[in-house]
C-alpha cells in the first residue's frame, strides 16, 4: 500500500493553516508529525480523516483520491482524535457494539487487536469511570473496527502511564507488521524515535526531518 | 457506523440517563404544581387586577334588574371584563371602595325607573369611583353603557310597554301571555349580547379564565424547565465523538436529527406523564378550571394535541440553546436566564398584554410566546393553525441552526 498526499491547502478565514502539504508513505511506515501547539497538526489529521474538507489537494491511497472517494476513506482510514471520542454514559462493550459487527467484535476480543489492546479487562466499565489509559485504548479499539490500513492518531499517549503506553506501542508494532501505515501527531520524543519518518509542521508546511536523538537540534527546528 | 447505528447509540445513551431525567421532571412538576397552585389560591390577582370589580345597589326585588344582572354575570361576554357585586346600602358600597374590593360603585335609586317612565324628573344613576388610576374613563363609559343602556333603559322600555298593556281592554290571560313574551324578548336581547360582542384580549390571554391562564402558563413553564432535566444529555456529548462519526460518514445534519428525536422522545414521555397526572387530578375534582369544566375529555384531548406541537417547537429551541452555549456552568446559567426571560415576555407568569408595547410585541413573536398562543387556543378551541405553522417553522429554523452550530463545533474543536 502507498499513500501520497500532495498540494493540500486549508484556510480558516484569512489564516492559512495547511499550505501545499506533501507527504508520502508505504506499508509499515510510522510517520511522526511534530510541531508547536497550534501549528495545524490536528487540522492535518482531521483533514485526512474527512472531518473537514481541504480547500484543495489530494490524498491518494493506492491511486484513489480519498478526498473524493468517501468509500475508500471510510474503509481504509481510521482516526483517533486527541480527546475521548466515546459515549461517556455507555460501557466499553456498548461503545464497541456501535462500531463492530457482533462476530467481528467477538473474534477481535478473543485474539485480535482488541485483545492486544487489553480491552477485555474493562468491557463492563462505563466510560466515565475509566482511567485515561482505558479510554485511549478503547478509542483506538473503536476506530479500527473496519481493519483500516491507515491509522491517524493525535497525541495517542499523552497523559498515559507507562503500562498503558507500552500496551499502545505493542499495538502500533503489530499494526505496522500487518502492513498498516501510522500517522502520529506527537510531542513525545520517545515516540518520534520509533517513527520511520518524521516531519516538522511549521508555517503550514511539512518539512522532512531526520531525528537522531538530538533534542536540542529538534527544538531549534520547530 | 451509519446513521442508524448512531441513532441506536444515542437512544441507548438517553435510555441510560432517562431514570434520572424522569425523576427530576417529576420533582419539577410537583414543585411547579404546588407553588403555582398555592399562588393561584391565595393571590387576589384575578379579583383586583385582571377584572374590574364593580358594585351596584339597586332594587333587588325588581325581576328585570336582577335577571339582567344575573345574565351579565353568567352569560354575557362582559363577564370577562367585570365582576359585579350587589350591595344593599350605600354605606356597604363605600366601605367596599375604601377596602379596595371594588373600583366603581353604581347606585340605581329605587324611584329611578318609575320616575323615568312617568317623566317625573330624573333622579340620576349615581357613580362613585375609587380613583382615577384604577379605572380609565373609557372603561367607566363602557360600564355605564352596559348598565344604563342595556339594562336599565331596556327595563324602562319594558315597563312602559307593560304599562301600556295594562291600559288595553284585553283579558288578563292575554296580558300575561304578552308579558311573558316581552320578558323573553328582554332575555333574548341580553343573551344576544354574547354573540355580538367580540372579546379579543382582556389581559388573560385570549379569553381564558384566570385559572385557565395560570394553568397554561404553568404547563409551559414546566415544559421550558423540562429541558434542564435532560441537561446531562448535552453535557455528556463529546465533540470528538461527533468528529469521528462525521469522518465515518454520519453528517452533522444526521447527528442532529438523531439527537433531536431522542431528546424529544424523552421530553414527550415526561410531558405526557405529567399531562396524564393532571388529567387524573381534573377527573378527581381536586382541580377545577372553568375552561375545562364543559366537556373535559374533548377539551383536554385538544389541549394535549396542541401541547405536542408546543413540545416539538420548544424542544428544538432548547436543543439550539444547549448546542450553542459552551461550558457546563454557562449551559445552566445562560440557558436558565434566557428561558426565564423568554417565559416572562411570553406571558407565562403575568399576562403578556399588561407588558409595555414593545415587550408585548417581542413576547408575541418569541417561540415561547407562539407556544403560549398555541396552547391557549388549544384550551379555548379558537382557530389555531397559523400558530401551529409558526411553531413548525421555528422547528425547521432552530434545527438548521443546530446543524450549523454542530459544524462550527466540530471545526472549532480542531482549531
Amino acid at each position: 500500500m502507498e499513500i501520497n498526499i500532495s498540494g493540500v491547502n486549508k484556510k480558516y478565514g484569512k489564516k492559512t493553516v495547511l499550505n501545499n502539504l506533501e507527504l508520502t508513505g508505504t506499508s509499515g511506515d510510522c510517520i511522526g508529525i511534530i510541531g508547536r501547539n497550534g501549528t495545524g497538526k490536528s487540522t492535518l489529521l482531521s483533514t485526512l480523516a474527512g472531518v473537514i474538507r481541504p480547500d484543495s489537494g489530494s490524498f491518494m491511497i493506492d491511486g484513489q483520491n480519498a478526498f473524493i472517494n468517501d468509500t475508500i476513506r471510510h474503509s481504509e482510514v481510521a482516526y483517533v482524535p486527541q480527546g475521548t471520542p466515546l459515549i461517556e454514559e455507555l460501557s466499553a462493550l456498548d461503545n464497541l457494539k456501535m462500531w463492530y459487527d457482533a462476530d467481528d467484535m467477538k473474534k477481535s476480543l478473543e485474539d485480535g487487536f482488541l485483545h492486544l489492546l487489553g480491552i477485555n479487562d474493562f468491557l463492563d466499565v462505563t466510560v466515565n469511570k475509566m482511567s485515561g489509559g482505558m479510554k485511549k485504548r478503547l478509542s483506538i479499539g473503536c476506530a479500527i473496527n473496519n481493519n483500516p490500513s491507515i491509522l491517524l492518531l493525535d497525541e495517542p499517549t499523552a497523559a498515559l502511564d507507562i503500562i498503558c503506553r507500552e500496551a499502545v506501542y505493542d499495538y502500533f508494532k503489530a499494526f505496522r507488521e500487518k502492513g498498516g501505515i501510522l500517522i502520529i501527531a506527537t510531542h513525545v520524543i520517545h515516540e518520534i524515535s520509533k517513527c520511520s519518518k518524521t516531519y516538522i509542521l511549521k508555517d503550514g508546511s511539512l518539512k522532512p526531518y531526520i531525528f537522531n536523538d538530538d533534542v536540542s537540534g529538534l527544538l531549534k527546528e520547530i | 457506523m451509519n446513521t442508524g447505528t448512531y441513532f441506536k447509540g444515542q437512544l441507548k445513551r438517553i435510555s441510560k440517563l432517562f431514570p434520572g431525567i424522569f425523576a427530576l421532571s417529576v420533582v419539577f412538576a410537583i414543585v411547579i404544581g404546588i407553588s403555582g397552585g398555592l399562588y393561584a389560591k391565595y393571590t387576589n390577582y384575578n379579583k383586583v387586577i385582571s377584572k374590574y370589580n364593580i358594585g351596584i345597589m339597586c332594587e333587588q326585588e325588581n325581576p328585570l334588574l336582577s335577571v339582567g344582572l344575573g345574565l351579565i354575570k353568567s352569560i354575557d361576554d362582559s363577564r370577562f371584563l367585570v365582576n359585579i357585586y350587589n350591595y344593599s346600602s350605600e354605606e356597604e358600597g363605600f366601605e367596599a371602595i375604601h377596602n379596595k374590593e371594588i373600583k366603581l360603585f353604581i347606585v340605581v335609586p329605587e324611584a329611578f325607573l318609575d320616575n323615568l317612565m312617568y317623566q317625573l324628573g330624573s333622579p340620576h344613576v349615581k357613580l362613585y369611583a375609587a380613583s382615577s388610576k384604577g379605572i380609565t374613563t373609557v372603561m367607566m363609559d363602557e360600564v355605564v353603557n352596559l348598565l344604563s343602556d342595556d339594562l336599565i333603559l331596556t327595563s324602562t322600555g319594558l315597563y312602559s310597554l307593560k304599562d301600556e298593556l295594562g291600559q288595553l281592554s284585553i283579558s288578563d290571560e292575554e296580558k300575561k301571555a304578552l308579558n311573558d313574551k316581552l320578558f323573553m324578548k328582554y332575555m333574548n336581547s341580553l343573551l344576544a349580547r354574547g354573540e355580538l360582542t367580540k372579546i379579543n384580549e382582556i389581559g388573560l390571554g385570549d379569553g381564558l379564565s384566570f385559572m385557565g391562564f395560570f394553568f397554561c402558563g404553568m404547563i409551559l413553564f414546566y415544559t421550558v424547565m423540562l429541558s434542564f432535566c435532560s441537561i446531562s444529555y448535552f453535557i455528556g456529548g463529546r465533540t470528538e465523538f461527533c468528529m469521528i462519526c462525521r469522518a465515518k460518514g454520519v453528517s452533522s445534519g444526521a447527528q442532529v436529527l438523531c439527537e433531536y428525536i431522542c431528546f424529544f422522545t424523552s421530553n414527550l414521555i415526561c410531558g405526557g406523564f405529567t399531562l396524564i397526572c393532571v388529567f387524573m387530578i381534573f377527573k378527581s375534582g381536586l382541580l377545577k378550571i372553568d375552561d375545562f369544566a364543559h366537556d373535559l375529555i374533548p377539551t383536554y384531548l385538544r389541549f394535549s394535541l396542541f401541547y405536542l406541537f408546543v413540545l416539538i417547537g420548544l424542544t428544538s429551541f432548547e436543543f439550539l440553546l444547549f448546542e450553542v452555549i459552551r461550558g457546563i456552568i454557562n449551559k445552566f446559567l445562560m440557558a436558565f436566564l434566557v428561558l426565564i426571560g423568554f417565559s416572562f415576555l411570553s406571558g407565562y407568569f403575568y399576562p403578556r398584554s399588561f407588558l409595555p408595547g414593545l415587550a408585548n410585541a417581542i413576547g408575541k413573536i418569541l417561540p415561547t410566546g407562539v407556544a403560549y398562543d398555541v396552547l391557549s387556543c388549544g384550551i379555548t378551541g379558537a382557530p389555531n393553525m397559523i400558530n401551529v405553522i409558526k411553531m413548525l417553522i421555528y422547528l425547521a429554523v432552530f434545527l438548521s441552526f443546530v446543524v450549523l452550530a454542530r459544524r462550527v463545533r466540530i471545526i472549532k474543536g480542531l482549531e
